[in-house]
């Protein structure tokens, strides 16, 4: 993809143009859309083409986001920090046509290792004129860990760790950067067949972006980037000035680095509303772990720009515009701006919504727009042996879902990735045809979410039966921390992870069978033929008073058998008929009152 | 004289073409009645003057099953499953469809938890049965099903796509037990791994039976009495089938609608030796658009009743998104112009209709800039009025600071592009390049957006076909009977035995024997087999042909060849070194139905216009002196330079300065960018 002629724009174009601006901006945010659908096509890994673990944007000169496709939450704080690192480090002038830039690394704007960067500089007349760039999951990048979740200390036992790096230049591989990669990660062909999807999808929107500038100009390109961007930060502005100003604090604990038994550590969060702008302070957060749950900044400000548009209208363009009115202030050196070399995978898997719960918590103080506690875990086991079709090595990370946090105006969803993830679960079927294992059962885990006037959604439980030896690692939270309530809503149960080897029937922990120091953190514990894994992972708390909720919703459950009659009238004090089948009304209203008075 | 006829029985209009023996055509297009579909199609014979008894050939496309999901209107549904399995439909994929909306609430599927029934069973992954199906327990399975009144069962157990004994076991039971309802088992209807997808579709396919088959039953005894016959019915992938074969599997019903025009510019594309197409239907209130590549629409297998909720079904790749006539613009939060998907529908419809409709759509943008003239009726009996018209985009403008023209031109602007996108999008789905591709346009609208479709597309070339209005019946009276076939069996390089794979094919196409028999064909379907590669680790096939006979090794590294070809094509990049992955086996029958064949037009002089009008071009700098022809009127080899107009009962074209058309043998008209 060589540069282009400068040609003279082929059509009259006015930066004012309110219609031009509309087609422009639908045009840029299909472009990374179509950047999404052709890494889906074209990737080697479960991770990006079922899990769909990547981001894709267009960036402008100034290395401002212009536009994204439907982003991984995860990537949307980070990727805007992650790439104008990247640039200052590379510098424009030192960037040419064919050239793509490559980066993953915590210390520089990233958000954890794994997450990797592909950055394309759009060339028009010999001059940068924008970015396309790509942030995506790999699944495993070397280290310590398959798939790099468990219970690492420091960043060299996590994986390969790259500054930004030119991996292709006059658009052929470096040969050198892609064989050093491949030497560091246990399936180098995935790792290699990702790359290049990646790449493509930079050069595609690469087209896309200098076709608009052929059309229109370089000159009304630049002017309208800054109009749309405009545009996101007028209306963030406009939904946080609706917000009453002052200051809200919450504070969260986050169980267990993995490394340090039984040790909670306290995030502070105090959200401050000034007219149209946010400033979200973690000052008083606690001093970084030594275990892998530290959050980079880039990750803290993912889960902070998450939640802030979690709030505000759905339907505001994410750019560099809307990004603005937000400021961070997170201390170095803390759980939530970890420094080198502190281990920080798990900060953007289980810490990020945990942060977001505790945000969510603070914005609770003043709008009825928030929710309570979600289960609050992806559920990242990562497998690794030898694939039961093929006999390869194969790493597997496994993600499951939980229940969504009750809000005010539903119950919690069940069943759903984290909110800094949007992963598609692996089909039991797809598990056992390709790896060593058979699914004994994956079924809602009935009682799992906090009780309230809405309920949190359900958690689900999923039982493994290993077929052939294999290792397992984990980075799971919620073990000890219970998802919280919020408004007198009701917290909801823990994850629970256990094992059952094949000679025996009873359930024990990883620490209980095999010596790890935490059950829910933990690298490379040996499985043989038979031993079972059980994971259930959490509902979402409750919001409000349970004696508020709607007793036709508590029917529902009943009928659903999610709940039996007898914990409708002692949670609820809902009384079913004998049939099961409706609700008496008048024997409901006379115990809820009684357990109102018990209660005050 | 014997008569065919298609009759598209639409969301608001039921679409009748009918052609006889001599080529003669006829045509009706009334309103739909949603509370007995038949009426509006008996009502279409009516109105087309034709006798119901010269009916031998009557294919009917519906919208029923479409609708009955997006109501949900059907009744309740039990589901026996694997021990261990039965929230499968609960917990669905586990994903969002916005990474941001706190405020979603995930969507249901059709079975109460409490009808989700386990039964202790199991195969495994290499299709061999690890624990034996529990009679007893499936017994009890039933008479809880039968107690609840329950009439719909699907039977979908894990690892049933590579051995259906427990399955097909479990449906004798029901069949003996409980007579009365109606089943599917998840081996018949997707025999494909996943099992989320899998139960879903199974679920979607007998939630649809018992309605469904009343439904089909009483249109067979209204054609029975009326003394017309040969009734067939639209398929989801675009063929033909009986009525029999609709109420076994009545899942292949859905989105059969917009599958007629494809198919219809297919067999036009036969006729004109163009064989790669993207189609742009633009209706009242939505856009659809598919590919055709070497004479083959693309497909696709599954679509969605909402987010989540997956219908696995071998369909066109039909894309919709909602623009068209009738689609609203608007002004959002920012001050910035939209356009749609909110639709003025057909009541009050766009303001020029002068029906009390006063926010302005596509259409009324079309008549300000004179590209619709009033002198002329929509749909043959549709006023349009101007004034209207121009006053709502008028006042849209007001408040844009623009000038009425500009805003009509902007609608337009924002409307084409969003099209555009979608179209866009389904060529890079493919790796495909969609300037090499001829638009096929139709639709109300589609003829008038065409055009400039095209230039933002940078494709040089549009057909304009006969009868762009019913398009969609045209296409269902040319089907052929098509029917899919799929076994799924996940074969890792190293372990293919071809005769495995050659006993695969040969079930498959004894299915397809016995289908065709049912099907009333004397004679064996034409089949063409197909195998879905993958690298080894890829989560994705692309499907290639295999050829048929005996399955060799040599077959099938010809075919693993022809897949790195299209890996290449498609992707940029392939691994011929890499170990490799067959997935499923697929086997396509088809066998010719229609006998239809459409009259040549014949040739002769251009006529006069029927009147000059004035249409706005923005690249022109205003409004142009621009004739308007009659599309009744024009002969083959008439050829019209741009900017003109040629109207029709139910269609208008537009040809832009700089485009010319050329009307060709069969009256299709034929646009190119000078």
């Amino acid at each position: 993809m060589a540069a282009v002629s400068a040609n003279q724009p082929r059509v009259r174009a006015d930066v004012d143009d309110p219609i031009l601006l509309e087609v422009v901006r639908n045009y840029l945010i299909s472009t990374c859309e179509e950047m999404g659908a052709a890494m889906m096509r074209t990737s080697y890994s479960t991770m990006f083409n079922e899990a769909r673990d990547f981001s894709c944007g267009i960036f402008d000169k100034a290395g401002e986001m212009v536009a994204m496709g439907d982003f991984c939450p995860a990537h949307i704080g980070a990727i805007v920090h992650t790439v104008e690192w990247a640039i200052k480090e590379v510098g424009p002038e030192n960037m040419e046509p064919g050239d793509v830039i490559l980066h993953n690394d915590p210390y520089r704007g990233g958000c954890h290792l794994p997450e990797f960067l592909t950055l394309k500089p759009c060339f028009h007349d010999g001059k940068v004129v924008a970015y396309a760039a790509n942030i995506a999951h790999m699944t495993d990048i070397g280290g310590m860990v398959p798939a790099a979740f468990g219970d690492t200390r420091n960043i060299f036992q996590e994986g390969i760790r790259l500054p930004p790096i030119k991996i292709y230049r006059q658009d052929r591989e470096v040969e050198d950067i892609f064989n050093i990669i491949a030497s560091n990660v246990r399936t180098p062909e995935v790792s290699r067949g990702d790359l290049k999807a990646m790449v493509g999808s930079t050069y595609l929107a690469e087209r896309r972006v200098i076709e608009l500038i052929e059309r229109y100009g370089v000159d009304v390109f630049n002017g309208l980037a800054e109009r749309i961007k405009d545009i996101s930060e007028l209306l963030v502005r406009r939904a946080i000035s609706q917000m009453p100003d002052g200051e809200y604090t919450a504070v969260g604990y986050l169980e267990d680095d993995g490394v340090v038994r039984d040790k909670r550590y306290k995030f502070v969060v105090t959200v401050v509303i000034r007219g149209d702008e946010i400033i979200v302070d973690y000052t008083g957060s606690d001093p970084q772990a030594q275990g892998a749950i530290n959050q980079s900044f880039g990750t803290t400000a993912s889960a902070t720009y998450a939640t802030i548009f979690h709030m505000i209208d759905e339907g505001i363009a994410k750019n560099g515009g809307a990004y603005r009115p937000i400021s961070i202030v997170a201390p170095p050196g803390t759980v939530v701006n970890v420094n080198y070399p502190g281990s920080c995978v798990g900060g953007n898997s289980d810490t990020y919504p945990n942060t977001m719960d505790v945000l969510f918590a603070a914005f609770a103080q003043f709008s009825d727009r928030s929710t309570a506690a979600d289960g609050g875990t992806s559920g990242l086991l990562g497998f690794y042996g030898n694939s039961a079709d093929s006999g390869h090595p194969f790493v597997l990370l496994h993600i499951e879902g939980m229940g969504w946090g009750a809000r005010a105006d539903s119950d919690g969803n069940d069943a759903i990735v984290t909110k800094n993830g949007n992963c598609l679960n692996s089909p039991c079927e797809v598990f056992e045809v390709r790896y060593p294992v058979r699914i004994e059962s994956y079924r809602i885990a009935e009682r799992s979410p906090g009780v309230g006037r809405h309920r949190g959604g359900y958690g689900v439980e999923r039982i493994w039966r290993c077929l052939a030896p294999s290792t397992v690692s984990a980075h799971l939270n919620r073990l000890m921390v219970q998802p919280w309530g919020i408004k007198g809503g009701r917290p909801a149960n823990n994850t629970a992870l256990l094992f059952q080897r094949a000679s025996e029937t009873e359930w024990k922990t990883a620490h209980e069978l095999f010596g790890t120091l935490s059950s829910g953190k933990f690298s490379n514990i040996q499985l043989m033929p038979g031993d079972q894994i059980l994971l259930r992972t959490p509902g979402g708390g409750g919001y409000g008073d349970p004696l508020d909720r709607d007793p036709g919703n508590v029917r529902r459950d009943v009928l659903d058998g999610l709940i039996d009659s007898a914990g409708a009238a002692d949670v609820y004090g809902v009384v079913m008929d004998a049939d099961r089948e409706s609700v008496d009304a008048e024997a409901t209203a006379r115990l809820r009152e009684a357990m109102a008075d018990a209660a005050s | 004289m014997k008569m065919s006829i298609a009759v598209d029985t639409g969301g608001t209009f039921s679409d009748l073409i009918g052609i006889d023996g001599n080529g003669e055509l006829a045509f009706a297009k009334t309103l739909t009645t949603p509370d007995d579909p038949s009426r509006g199609i008996f009502e279409a014979i009516r109105k087309a003057g034709i006798d119901a008894r010269a009916i031998d050939y009557f294919v009917h496309g519906s919208t029923v099953a479409t609708n009955m999901l997006i109501e949900r209107s059907g009744g309740r549904v039990g589901l026996i499953t694997t021990k261990g399995f039965r929230d499968v439909l609960r917990i669905q994929r586990i994903v969002r469809p916005d990474s941001f909306d706190l405020h979603w609430v995930k969507p249901r599927h059709l079975v109460e938890r409490s009808l989700s029934l386990e039964v202790t069973e199991r195969i495994g992954a290499h299709g061999e049965e690890t624990e034996p199906l529990d009679e007893d327990g499936v017994r009890d399975a039933i008479a809880t099903l039968k107690r609840e009144g329950v009439r719909a069962i699907a039977v979908s157990y894990l690892f049933s796509f590579l051995n259906p004994s427990h399955e097909r076991r479990t449906q004798e039971l029901i069949e003996e037990i409980y007579p009365e309802a109606h089943v599917s088992i998840s081996s018949d209807v997707f025999p494909q791994w996943r099992e989320y997808e899998r139960t879903s579709t199974t679920v979607i396919d007998v939630y649809l039976k018992p309605r469904i088959d009343t439904y089909l039953t009483g249109l067979e005894r209204q054609v029975e009495r009326s003394g017309a016959g040969g009734l067939l019915i639209m398929r989801s992938n675009g063929g033909v089938m009986t009525t029999a074969s609709a109420k076994r599997r009545p899942v292949t019903l859905i989105q059969s609608g917009p599958a007629g025009g494809v198919i219809a510019s297919l067999e036009i594309g036969r006729l004109m030796g163009i064989d790669t197409i993207m189609t742009a239907d633009v209706g009242g209130t939505s856009f659809d658009t598919c590919l055709i590549s070497d004479s083959a629409p693309t497909t696709t297998s599954s679509t969605e009743l909402e987010f989540g909720i997956p219908i696995a079904n071998p369909m066109l790749d039909i894309r919709s998104i909602g623009a068209g006539g009738g689609s609203k613009a608007w002004i959002d939060s920012a001050g910035l112009l939209k356009v749609g998907p909110a639709s003025a529908g057909a009541d009050p419809g766009p303001a020029c209709y002068g029906r009390g409709g006063s926010d302005p759509t596509s259409t009324d943008a079309n008549v300000v800039l004179g590209r619709i003239d009033p002198a002329f009726k929509l749909g043959g009996d549709v006023e349009v009025l101007r004034e209207p018209a121009a006053d709502a985009v008028g006042k849209l403008g007001e408040r844009l600071g623009f000038e009425r023209e500009r805003t009509a031109a902007g609608i337009l602007e924002i409307m084409n592009n969003g099209m555009a996108e979608a179209m866009r999008l389904l060529t890079i789905d493919r790796g495909l390049d969609p300037r090499e591709f001829t638009l096929v346009a139709f639709g109300g609208a589609g003829p008038l957006h065409a055009a400039d479709l095209a230039s933002l597309l940078g494709m040089r070339r549009v057909v304009v076909p006969i009868y762009p209005g019913v398009f969609s019946a045209l296409g269902a009276l040319l089907a052929d009977a098509r029917f899919d076939y799929v076994k799924s069996r996940i074969t890792f390089s190293e372990n293919i035995d071809p005769d495995v794979i050659g006993q695969d094919f040969a079930e498959l196409e004894e299915r397809a024997a016995a289908d065709f028999e049912r099907e009333g064909f004397a004679d064996p379907p034409r089949i063409v087999r197909s195998v879905d590669f993958r690298y080894y680790g890829q989560n994705w096939e692309l499907e290639v042909q295999i050829p048929g006979g005996e399955v060799t090794m040599q077959s099938i590294e010809e075919s693993r060849r022809r897949f790195d070809a299209e890996h290449e094509r498609q992707f940029g990049w392939n691994f011929p070194e890499s170990d490799y992955e067959l997935v499923n086996f697929r086997v396509t029958a088809v066998a010719t139905r229609s006998t239809v064949e459409l009259p040549e037009l014949e040739s002769g002089r251009l006529p006069q216009p029927a009147r000059m009008g004035n249409a706005y071009f923005h690249d022109a700098g205003g409004y142009v002196a621009t004739p308007i022809y009659r599309r009744g009127e024009l002969l083959a080899g008439n050829e019209i330079e741009g900017p003109a107009i040629v109207v029709e009962d139910d269609a208008t074209t537009l040809v832009p300065p700089e485009w010319t058309a050329r009307v060709e043998g069969y009256g299709n008209m034929i646009m190119e960018l000078a």
